[in-house]
């Protein structure tokens, strides 16, 4: 290109149209590319006449027929459509069911957090402290539970001050888990 | 391109017998004939690599014009081993192009499709098939030049 005189560069960049219709002008008319041209024309014409091309055999269509009577060998284009079709529809059915299935059967929450756990507990123990604090009982004592004798109260059996050591507003499983 | 009547009429039917099996995958029926060109060229470097022909240094089969079902135009003996003779170096040119250059000149003078249908055919640019063309014109031209005045 930075070989070429300023104004063919020109031409190439703006796009000259006079300069464009003298360049096809000289394709024309120049003798030398019409040599080339009729050139390559006579090659081509050469080959044309002088390559023989090989005839098919006459049994050729009768041996395609042949091959494609044979079993497996031919795949009609509606079978094609009527078998394979659906086998792959149904497959990839069954692919999308089972995806499906298995992502709505994972457990993608990682589960309740420790604190979850922690105020799910003591809801459920102030619940039974603030019923038993409305009772005015302990539910551990027995009352309610055992009518007759203290001996058959385990609670009392172990003593008054294992039960009154226990206190009501307090969760026991929480130092529990706060343990683990 | 395959340079053996038997390995040509193998790919020949294989090509038809591909083509009836993929019918349905032809999206222009217009275009049939450069389909069945292309699934033929397929089928012809299938078999090159199956059989791992180094299809360059191969010497060519040269098919008499009688066995490749061909008439000679002349009945003068001269002339008739003149003609034998330019055959054969007509199928050494052809076979000493690369194959790259072989078939889309094959393409363009034998089978005179266009240059458009060619780079379809061979799925690469129009552009690269010109030259390829014009590369394999002179590419002859040469050799049979050669031949010729070498007498």
């Amino acid at each position: 290109m930075n070989r070429l005189p300023l104004r063919y560069r020109l031409h190439f960049l703006v796009g000259d149209t006079r300069l464009g219709r003298s360049v096809f002008r000289h394709f024309e008319e120049s003798a030398d590319i019409r040599q080339l041209r009729q050139d390559e024309a006579d090659v081509d014409a050469f080959f044309r006449r002088h390559i023989r091309t090989a005839e098919p055999a006459t049994d050729m269509w009768p041996q395609i027929a042949r091959r494609l009577d044979e079993p497996g060998a031919r795949t009609l284009p509606f079978a094609a459509i009527l078998r394979p079709a659906p086998r792959t529809m149904l497959t990839a059915a069954a692919a999308v069911l089972l995806v499906t299935t298995l992502v709505l059967l994972t457990p993608w929450s990682p589960g309740p957090s420790r604190q979850e756990i922690l105020s799910a507990i003591d809801s459920r123990y102030q619940t039974i402290w603030a019923v038993d604090g409305a009772s005015q009982t302990n539910p551990f004592d027995g009352n309610g539970i055992l009518e007759s004798t203290a001996d058959e109260n385990p609670f009392q059996a172990a003593g008054g001050p294992a039960a009154a050591s226990l206190r009501l507003d307090e969760n026991p499983f929480r130092q529990l888990i706060q343990q683990d | 391109m395959v340079r053996s009547r038997e390995d040509a009429e193998d790919v020949t039917q294989d090509a038809f017998i591909q083509a009836f099996n993929n019918l349905l995958h032809l999206k222009d029926p217009g275009k049939f004939e450069q389909w069945l060109y292309r699934i033929a060229r397929n089928e012809v470097y299938q078999r090159f690599r199956k059989k791992k022909v180094q299809e360059v240094a191969l010497e060519p089969e040269f098919v008499p014009a009688e066995e490749a079902g061909g008439k000679r135009p002349t009945s003068n003996p001269e002339e008739e081993v003149l003609t034998v003779e330019l055959e054969r170096v007509i199928q050494r040119t052809l076979a000493e192009l690369p194959p790259k250059l072989r078939e889309v000149f094959i393409l363009s003078v034998l089978q005179e499709l266009s240059y458009k249908d060619i780079a379809d055919i061979v799925d690469r640019s129009l552009l690269s098939v010109k030259t390829d063309i014009y590369r394999a014109r002179v590419f002859a031209k040469e050799m049979i030049k050669r031949y010729l005045t070498q007498g």
